[in-house]
């Protein structure tokens, strides 16, 4: 059944192997080998799809992926996805595809109807149909625009398959397996070259397994299978098909697309749907052939209209008939081939219409031998049909338009020349050039390591494609240090000239206004490229952006010479003048997917785990990010606990018990050598020369201009061996800076230092019971007067060596424990565990926030890259007599002036009410309009438990001074404002009694 | 140091509970180095070639000055870190040393840190024989294997170098971005096997993304 326009034989396809697919709900059938175009060709269906403005009845153009007008809707559910070219779609058994743009049917499309409202959607319509009323541009014809705009509807479901990134290196690429490509390929790999082939289609040969070459006596198809076998046989190449390349980068990086999965229903599984490549090639040989070109008559977009070569392709490749009865249309000799080939195919050619006076005269012999009428002189009007073609009206070229001829067919194969592939060449930075003899543009001079041949390069002669692939190869090898060896070109058995002539613009039949579509796919005609021109927007540039010709998803493949051809005459000024728009990467329409690859989701970024991990887990702890780090945030116990419950509690067991957290995520240095001291004494602006072994000292460090960098303490373990830490967000920034350092500022330094914070496992034990707490696991004495507040000292915690450092964060008596990461949890859960009667409880870092504050320890929000150590309290530290980074800035007279945003402690005033991070502190009297108003800002809240009210710190100008002042805080984006009281920013225990306890 | 049967277990970062982490398909496989001894070695100014030197007296392995190259006896490899760094790496039960036991042979090749007198930053006062600084790094890392067939495609899709046979082989070693993550890349032989280390925070997922580009290779028979 069906699959009435298949040939008798002929073809790549495998007739053997029936497959079932769908259009618009209703069933076909294909063979292997297909494209679901010449699928839909085989069994009659020239309709497929609507235009994107007008709405127009659009069928299939080329049988690559040039294609404008056969863009449909594939695969349904999550796997949908729109805008695919029905001429690239491999078909599988059980395709389902849908024609787009179009309401309620493909056949009756309502919007059509904008059709006759042409008039009012020339180029440039939106700027100038929807001027008045102003009071419309956003609430209507924004609105109503927006609607109608867009192509295709993508599916909203999570995409179902996954993609690669991956990545290859090479000395030799080249690109497109034709027989230029091929030879390329095969010449640079026996010179021993690592060589990489891609072409986009799932069988090498390019154009020859569109056309009947033969070469070498053998056909085109079988000399492309033994060039494969060949190259398949060498372990120095790499070759891969349905792979498009789409962008050529600096530095010689390319990046393609293979199509892993996409001619099957489901990808097998682990297999990703799509993979990205990125190469990395000495050299590139571009080998992407050429594209034909539309001509542009009245009614050209009609369906039934096609690329003579793309015709040639169906009948050869595919073994489909586009059509019955055929007219060719053309300006130059390579579409005769169409008419031969059709012909043979058993197609009716009603008549060869050649704009050329005086045509090729062996094909005019060849023609006559067939019987095939020739027509010279002459080019199609219009084509005319409802729906699609029936029948064109010839003109001649002389334009003698008012007594049109009218030839009934159903097909129209024309040609309007042919334009060399330059794209990857105009994205790799080069500009190309104009060359007279074809009428379009050539690869001009390279800006990188690559070169164009055959038909990419405007050689559209077989031999000199066969030949300057061999040449291309042997020196891409060459030039990438392989010694390269003479290898014969393959002969090319049938050959012919090209003999074009310009033939831009058909004349109309009668002169009367047809829509003549030079861009098919964005609907501009030769009529927008006039309005254009005419209105001002005569550069290339402009006129691109103003009738957006070139700017669909096809990049203008078939649209572009035409167009600037049209522009050129309508400039009276020859084509090279006018000039050539710039390629841009993706030369194919790339999903968004193969971009993120595989990070998506879990992978969408790496996660840092501690060693508590799993334990927090278990736990039910909520955990924040830091970074990469995951942190516990805070350990609901029971249900409906609140992130308030839990960090009050666990402050409170602190306060009053003893608890631990998990502060692994800190910043550890490890620094050693004979100038290690003298080195921290230049980085920290306190002293450090004399920091006594088994101390531990409080840090900060300045930016060079001025600004508090990062805060931590740094222990003397021994003599020359130094342990800094650092905040977990500037872990590896202070690493950075202090490699800056030593490696060009003080190289003389004798200093060596790596990061440790892998290494190991901390834990803060805190509260006025963590000594008594440690006392049951540590095996040194740690009392008060053998383990003073800021001592350091190597241990065993029961079997696990340690260091125990006497610090505190929290305010508290408490200690820091480090343990090697892989004895991390248990070191842990003995803790936990080590003490019955305790009932050691744990916290996370609501509650570390919470007990900071109270304490007054400034933190990330506060050392805001805007704040000086005099700003943040800290400059009591500083040393000003010795050199440290940053000090000389510092001491500028803005940042020691008056008026400065100083670090204060707020007290809310109103019970029950918090202060928000990012209130404005302002004079009561003054109401907030503008920000000069406000008197600086809230930077860390939390409610205090030891102090039964909300309290914060933040940056007030010139607050140090100020403590016992009554001000606002004030929220403008909620209208809150909230009474407080600024006071020293150490809450509780200023005199440090506890940590000393 | 506490004996051998003393110290704890050491749990590995990429399981909970200590699992073993394995991918194993026919022509590709993905398995923990457990429990590695890995520990850096920072030579001090001028004295990078006597460290080396030192490094491989110590051990009766050659250590390279030179980048990207690894030195292996089959059972401990001495990596090249960095500018003034080397990473020495093996697992203690089968190189036959004691835990600890590899840190204290380097620490002895390096000798002992001198006093630095009045700081002076002329170099003067170094003691001679104070080569480098040793450093502990066994439980900040996890190595994984890749091995097999197909290992060099599981890398391709997770790392930019160059691993062509011709660019990159045995004793050969990157300190690169694989999978967006920093790791170190040791070839270990033709097969090929690499040996991936990756900070110990990251190691799942860094696991995951390797395991992950393992999976199309799962049907392979």
């Amino acid at each position: 059944m069906g699959q009435q326009f298949r040939t008798s034989s002929s073809g790549q396809i495998d007739r053997g192997r029936i497959l079932s697919f769908t259009f618009d709900g209703k069933p076909y059938q294909g063979y292997e080998g297909d494209t679901l175009a010449s699928a839909l060709l085989a069994n009659g269906v020239r309709l497929v799809g609507r235009s994107f403005k007008y709405h127009r009845p659009r069928g299939i153009q080329t049988a690559g992926s040039e294609e404008p007008n056969a863009i449909v809707e594939l695969r349904t559910g999550p796997r949908k996805e729109p805008n695919t070219r029905a001429t690239t779609i491999e078909l599988f058994d059980g395709l389902v595809a849908n024609s787009q743009n179009r309401w309620p049917s493909l056949s009756f499309d309502i919007m059509s109807i904008n059709n006759l409202f042409s008039p009012l959607l020339s180029a440039g319509f939106y700027y100038k149909t929807f001027m008045w009323p102003p009071s419309f541009w956003t609430n209507v014809y924004e609105h109503v625009i927006r609607r109608a705009a867009g192509l295709g509807k993508a599916s909203t479901e999570p995409d179902p398959d996954f993609y690669e990134q991956c990545h290859e290196h090479c000395d030799v690429l080249v690109v497109g397996a034709g027989p230029a490509g091929l030879s390329a390929a095969l010449a640079a790999a026996r010179a021993e070259a690592r060589v990489i082939l891609v072409d986009e289609h799932p069988r090498l040969g390019g154009s020859l397994n569109d056309e009947n070459y033969s070469i070498n006596g053998k056909a085109g198809s079988e000399w492309v299978d033994e060039i494969h076998a060949q190259l398949e046989e060498m372990d120095n190449v790499r070759v891969f098909t349905r792979t498009t390349l789409f962008g050529y980068y600096d530095h010689n990086v390319v990046a393609a697309i293979e199509k892993v999965s996409d001619h099957m229903p489901v990808p097998h599984q682990g297999h990703p749907r799509q993979r990205m490549w990125t190469f990395y090639p000495g050299r590139v040989v571009i080998a992407t052939g050429a594209t034909e070109r539309p001509l542009v008559f009245g009614n050209n977009d009609m369906p039934g209209v096609m690329l003579a070569s793309a015709a040639r392709a169906y009948v050869n490749r595919y073994g489909v008939k586009p059509g019955r009865r055929a007219v060719i249309a053309t300006n130059n000799n390579d579409a005769y081939r169409t008419a031969i080939d059709l012909h043979h195919a058993g197609i009716n050619i009603t008549a060869v219409v050649d704009s050329r006076i005086q045509p090729d005269a062996a094909l005019v012999e060849e023609l006559e031998s067939l019987s095939i009428r020739l027509l010279t002189g002459s080019t199609v009007g219009s084509a005319e049909g409802h729906q699609q073609v029936s029948y064109v009206q010839i003109v001649t070229t002389q334009g003698d338009t008012l007594d049109p001829e009218r030839i009934d067919c159903d097909l129209v194969a024309c040609s309007g020349g042919w334009n060399p592939n330059v794209h990857l060449h105009s994205q790799s930075g080069a500009k190309p050039v104009y060359d007279d003899s074809i009428l379009s543009f050539v690869p001009g001079k390279s800006r990188q390591s690559e070169v164009s041949v055959g038909a990419a390069n405007g050689s559209f002669s077989l031999q000199d494609c066969l030949a300057q692939g061999v040449s291309a190869g042997t020196q891409a090898a060459r030039q990438t240090g392989f010694k390269s060896r003479k290898m014969a070109v393959a002969r090319a058995d049938n050959e012919g000239d090209y003999a074009i002539e310009a033939l831009w613009i058909s004349p109309t039949p009668y002169n009367k206004n047809y829509k003549q579509f030079v861009d098919q796919q964005n609907d501009v005609k030769a009529s927008d490229v006039v309005l254009a021109s005419q209105e001002g927007f005569d550069s290339v540039e402009l006129l691109k952006r103003y009738t957006t010709q070139g700017m669909a998803t096809d990049q203008g493949k078939t649209s572009n010479v035409n167009a600037l051809a049209l522009l050129a005459c309508q400039r009276g000024e020859p084509l090279p003048e006018v000039g050539i728009t710039t390629f841009r990467p993706p030369y194919v329409p790339v999903a968004m997917g193969v971009f993120a690859g595989h990070t998506v989701g879990y992978d969408f970024m790496p996660v840092r785990r501690t060693a508590i991990h799993d334990w927090n887990t278990k736990q039910g702890a909520v955990f924040i990010e830091a970074g990469l780090w995951l942190r516990a945030r805070y350990y609901p116990q029971q249900p409906g606990d609140t992130m308030n419950d839990c960090y009050i509690r666990e402050t409170e067991a602190t306060r009053n018990n003893v608890a631990i957290v998990d502060v692994t995520s800190l910043g550890k240095i490890d620094i050693q050598g004979p100038d290690a001291a003298e080195f921290l004494n230049r980085l920290y602006i306190n002293n450090w020369l004399k920091l006594p072994v088994g101390k531990v000292r409080y840090g900060a460090m300045l930016r060079e201009d001025g600004m508090v960098f990062d805060d931590g303490t740094t222990s003397r373990l021994e003599e020359n061996h130094f342990f800094m830490t650092t905040t977990t967000a500037n872990a590896a920034s202070v690493l950075a800076h202090m490699e800056q350092y030593h490696q060009i500022e003080w190289p003389e330094l004798d200093v060596v230092f790596c990061s440790v914070t892998e290494q190991w496992t901390g834990i803060a034990v805190a509260g006025p019971n963590s000594r008594k707490l440690l006392e049951q696991v540590i095996d040194i004495d740690i009392s008060n007067e053998a383990f003073p507040f800021m001592s350091v000292g190597e241990c065993m915690m029961n079997n696990i060596p340690a260091r125990l450092f006497r610090i505190s964060f929290s305010g508290e008596l408490a200690y820091e424990i480090n343990v090697p990461a892989d004895y991390g949890e248990q070191a842990w859960l003995e803790l936990l565990e080590a003490d019955e009667e305790l009932e050691v409880s744990v916290y996370g870092t609501e509650a570390l926030g919470t007990m900071r504050i109270e304490k007054g320890h400034v933190a990330g929000s506060e050392l805001d890259g805007r704040t000086t150590a005099q700003d943040l309290g800290l400059e009591g530290m500083a040393n000003r007599a010795k050199h440290f980074i940053g000090k000389h800035n510092s001491e500028r007279p803005l940042l020691v002036g008056e008026g400065r945003l100083q670090v204060v402690g707020l007290k809310s005033l109103e019970p029950e009410r918090n202060l928000r991070i990012g209130a404005h502190l302002v004079d009561p009297s003054v109401k907030l309009e503008t920000v000069s108003q406000s008197q600086g800002h809230v930077t860390a809240t939390t409610y205090s438990p030891q102090l039964g009210c909300g309290i914060a710190l933040g940056l007030l100008r010139d607050g140090a001074s100020r403590h016992g002042e009554q001000i606002e805080a004030v929220f403008p984006l909620d209208d809150e404002t909230l009474k407080v009281e600024v006071c020293h920013p150490v809450f509780i225990d200023p005199e440090g009694e506890l940590v000393r306890a | 140091m506490p004996d051998k049967q003393d110290l704890p277990v050491r749990v590995s970062p990429l399981l909970p509970s200590n699992g073993d982490f394995i991918v194993d398909y026919k022509n590709v496989r993905l398995s923990e180095r457990k429990a590695l001894t890995a520990i850096q070695v920072l030579s001090f100014n001028g004295k990078h070639a006597d460290a080396a030197a030192a490094i491989a007296a110590a051990l009766g392995i050659k250590c390279s000055t030179r980048p990207g190259i690894v030195n292996s006896d089959g059972k401990t490899q001495v990596c090249w870190n960095g500018p003034n760094s080397w990473l020495v790496v093996c697992s203690d039960a089968e190189a036959g040393r004691a835990p600890g036991e590899l840190f204290k042979v380097l620490q002895d090749a390096m000798g002992e840190l001198g006093a630095t007198g009045d700081l002076g930053t002329t170099g003067d006062l170094v003691t001679t024989g104070n080569l480098g600084a040793v450093v502990d790094q066994s439980h900040g890392r996890c190595g994984l294997r890749l091995s097999g067939l197909h290992a060099r495609r599981v890398m391709a899709k997770n790392t930019a170098i160059d691993l062509h046979p011709r660019a990159f082989g045995p004793g050969q070693c990157a300190m690169t971005s694989v999978a967006h993550m920093n790791a170190t890349v040791i070839q270990v032989d033709d097969t090929p096997t690499y040996d991936l280390f990756v900070i110990r925070s990251l190691a799942r997922s860094f696991a995951h993304a390797i395991e992950h580009a393992c999976h199309e290779f799962e049907s392979e028979q």
